[in-house]
């Protein structure tokens, strides 16, 4: 036998194996209660570690007339999971109709100190008052079992820098 | 009994032995396919990346529910860039685009019914890999370390990628379909482009050419984008292979039935024709430049010949004739023909989550040309070709839009973009700089005198500059357009000038005495110059738009670098180790914009189909 082969038939077997392993129907049934389980459905503790201290609305590096506001991270602290309750960071600037959010499902997480983040949000320099100040709003939200509950809710200047 | 079966894997063996020759041409040419279908689906992302996408996917699904429309026209409904509604339904676009994507639908289909697809993408990338290492072992006389290391390091990545996949969480088969057939056809383009490297300059310029196209110009990032313009160059490559061929000694293949027929020029025209049925106003521009080159340099015009030729086209041209019976109701009217929805599709294009555009596009020459397809009246038609061109020669004029389009671009030239794409766009030059050496190539051609061009050009060398010429004579007068990213209208320029760059004696002496300055720059490039740039980019947390300016800025630089060094190569030998150490740099450049464009810059669309490829990503993300 020729070993080069061997070792590329070998790879070939276990690429195929385990791929036909993944035909499901056959013989994996759905655990209750298990990480797949239905988002929203399921609870677990969640702490407040940190939040955006400031808010800076800053011009993009490309010129043209666009701004960015970058959002800093949420630190949170996840223990005792049951299911896959949702958590949301959401910001919502008023005087702009502006809001952002990312959404998450605490089992794809995991436990454990856990960083949260939101898209940058872009804006047209003519969308911006002349003395822009504006008030963002930046809250965390959990979700158990359809239940809404408000982790963290506070109102905090925005500053635009031209 | 056994002896039959034997025979029977004796005869398949050989007929799939014979396949691979006519496809691939030999071993280099199977290894160069592979290893781009590798490369460029790497970092592929299942997802829709412009609006108009969502056309082509509904088409396909529409297609492969068979039926032509995508859906019942009514108020309410959404009316995706490039549709025509007729007779109370909503017909899509590029449909001979769809129809090749039917049979890569179809197997996914099967593999999705019995399958996690994501892990049977996974597994189908990881065996291509395997069979690309061992091919190249082949190729280069290691066998056993090939198929050993190999085995290794497959294995490995594949259980690493199937330990951590999960299966895609909306993910359309339609648009995987179109991937793939894009995917397959970069990779073919890839192939053909080495055939006709080959054909003149031998194995090694073919190689370097085909795999140069694939890594230091962006066909990879549109690879696995579901769009027309990597098929488009795919045909346009074909195109000037066949008709090179056709050149050979008599140019006559033997066929059954037939005996001696002029096999490849009528395969010229019959891709030709099947153009049409994608794209008809750039089809006939193909059709013009070849029906010029080819009738006066044609070993023989004689009638019969002209009747094979004229047969194939005219067969070709079939599916487009078909198409159009049924959605513009004129056999003779291609869809692009109807309203104002034709070309100026573009300008209500938009990257996916800027939302739908304005629709506020006005008719001009290429609309004229397809309403003149549709009068079906020769000489109207002629009429109109003549007008694009006087109008594409007139665009010269506008020398800011031309540098703005081919050399540097600016945020300020296109601001129909969203916000945040603001400043995506670049010129041709910029994702690609290598293309700066074009201008060495032109100008050694010329330095080495006029005998010794006329020696070395030939009729497939001219064919070349007039696709070119033709394409940009289409497309010139509208160009700097938003969503082009990189110049995707001119996409058929990447491999273009590639070849170029494969013919220019200049360039090839480069690659001759200067070989280890160009690998190790580009080595070094890739390598340093990328993490050095993945670290300005994404600790910085640039967006998409602030990064493709760096992107430009970089390749502006390097392609004048590269320009200037090149040239003067081309006078004193001087300057061929810097030129060499140049264009290393710049292709590494290209190398680098498609991986940081796809892995990183362009993350936010679709589900990475490789799971590895999608932790890679998340972990640039988080570095900021």
């Amino acid at each position: 036998m020729h070993p080069g082969r061997v070792a590329v038939g070998g790879v070939v077997c276990i690429v195929l194996l385990v791929t036909a392993a993944t035909a499901t129907p056959l013989w994996n049934v759905p655990e209750p209660g298990s990480d797949s389980a239905t988002l929203g459905n399921g609870t677990a503790t969640v702490s407040v570690v940190s939040t955006p201290e400031e808010l800076t609305i800053e011009p993009g590096r490309q010129g043209g007339g666009t701004y960015y506001l970058r959002v800093p991270d949420a630190t949170v602290n996840i223990s005792e999971r049951n299911g896959n309750p949702i958590l949301t960071y959401k910001i919502d600037i008023d005087g702009l109709g502006k809001s952002r959010s990312s959404v998450h499902g605490v089992a794809d997480l995991g436990t454990g100190q856990k960083r949260l983040s939101i898209e940058r949000l872009s804006l047209d320099e003519r969308e911006l008052d002349e003395d822009g100040q504006y008030t963002a709003t930046v809250s965390l939200i959990l979700r158990e079992n359809g239940e809404k509950r408000v982790l963290y809710n506070e109102s905090m200047p925005v500053e635009v820098q031209r | 009994m056994s002896d039959r079966t034997d025979d029977q894997a004796v005869t398949i063996r050989a007929l799939l032995w014979r396949l691979g020759r006519a496809v691939f041409g030999d071993r280099a040419g199977l290894a160069l396919f592979l290893g781009t279908l590798c490369v460029v689906t790497a970092t592929w992302r299942a997802g829709v990346f412009i609006n108009d996408n969502f056309t082509l996917v509904w088409t396909l699904e529409a297609l492969s529910e068979g039926r032509a429309w995508i859906a019942p026209a009514g108020e309410s409904a959404y009316l995706a860039p490039g549709t025509n509604t007729r007779a109370g339904v909503i017909f899509g676009r590029n449909y001979g685009q769809v129809v090749a994507a039917l049979p890569a639908l179809w197997l996914l289909q099967a593999i999705d019914a019995i399958l996690d697809l994501r892990i049977a993408l996974a597994a189908a990338w990881h065996l291509l890999a395997l069979a690309f290492v061992v091919q190249l072992g082949r190729l280069s006389g290691y066998r056993l370390e090939s198929q050993l290391g190999g085995s290794v390091l497959v294995g490995t990545s594949f259980l690493l990628n199937a330990a951590i996949a999960q299966s895609f969480v909306s993910v359309s088969v339609y648009t995987l379909a179109l991937q793939v057939t894009t995917a397959v056809a970069a990779a073919l383009l890839a192939v053909v482009l080495y055939r006709l490297v080959t054909l003149r300059h031998g194995r090694k310029a073919g190689v370097v050419a085909g795999a140069a196209m694939v890594l230091v110009t962006p066909i990879s990032l549109w690879a696995t984008i579901p769009k027309r313009h990597v098929l488009g160059a795919l045909i346009a490559v074909g195109v000037l292979y066949a008709f090179a061929r056709s050149r050979e000694s008599n140019g006559a293949v033997s066929v059954p039935v037939l005996g001696q027929a002029p096999v490849y020029r009528a395969g010229a025209y019959a891709l030709i024709g099947l153009w049409a049925w994608v794209h008809a106003a750039e089809a006939l521009f193909m059709f013009v430049a070849l029906l010029a080159v080819d009738i006066p340099t044609a070993p023989s015009n004689d009638r019969r010949s002209l009747a094979v030729v004229a047969a194939a086209f005219a067969l070709s041209l079939v599916p487009l004739l078909v198409t159009n019976s049924i959605v513009t109701g004129e056999m003779l009217r291609p869809p692009r023909a109807m309203g104002e929805r034709g070309l100026t599709a573009p300008a209500q294009e938009n990257l996916t989550s800027s939302g739908g555009g304005d629709s506020s596009g006005t008719a001009s020459g290429i609309e004229g040309l397809f309403g003149a397809l549709g009068a079906g009246s020769v000489g109207v038609v002629i009429a109109q070709v003549v007008s694009i061109t006087v109008e594409g020669v007139a665009s010269f004029g506008n020398v800011e839009s031309l540098y703005r389009t081919y050399v540097a671009s600016s945020v300020e030239g296109i601001q129909q973009n969203k916000s945040r794409f603001l400043g995506i766009n670049l010129a041709l030059l910029e994702p690609a700089p290598v293309l700066g050496a074009c201008i060495a190539a032109v100008v050694g051609g010329v330095h080495a005198g006029h005998e010794r061009l006329r020696a070395t050009l030939d009729a497939t060398d001219a064919l070349a500059v007039l696709f070119g010429v033709g394409f940009v004579l289409i497309y010139n007068g509208k160009l700097p357009l938003n969503t082009q990213v990189t110049v995707r209208y001119l996409l058929v320029l990447y491999p273009l000038g590639i070849l170029l760059l494969a013919r220019s004696a200049t360039v090839r002496g480069l690659l001759n005495t200067h070989r280890s300055e160009l690998v190790w720059s580009y080595t070094a490039g890739v390598a340093v110059g990328g993490q050095l740039l993945v670290a300005y980019l994404v600790i910085g947390q640039y967006a998409v738009g602030e990064a493709a300016r760096i992107h430009a800025l970089l390749g502006v630089v390097l392609g004048i670098a590269v320009a200037v060094t090149s040239t003067a190569s081309a006078f004193d030998e001087r300057a061929r180790p810097v030129a060499a150490v140049a264009l290393g740099l710049a292709g590494a450049a290209g190398t680098v914009f498609f991986l940081l464009a796809t892995l990183s810059h362009f993350a936010f669309v679709g589900e990475y189909v490789l799971p590895v490829a999608g932790a890679l990503s998340d972990l640039l993300s988080a570095v900021g």
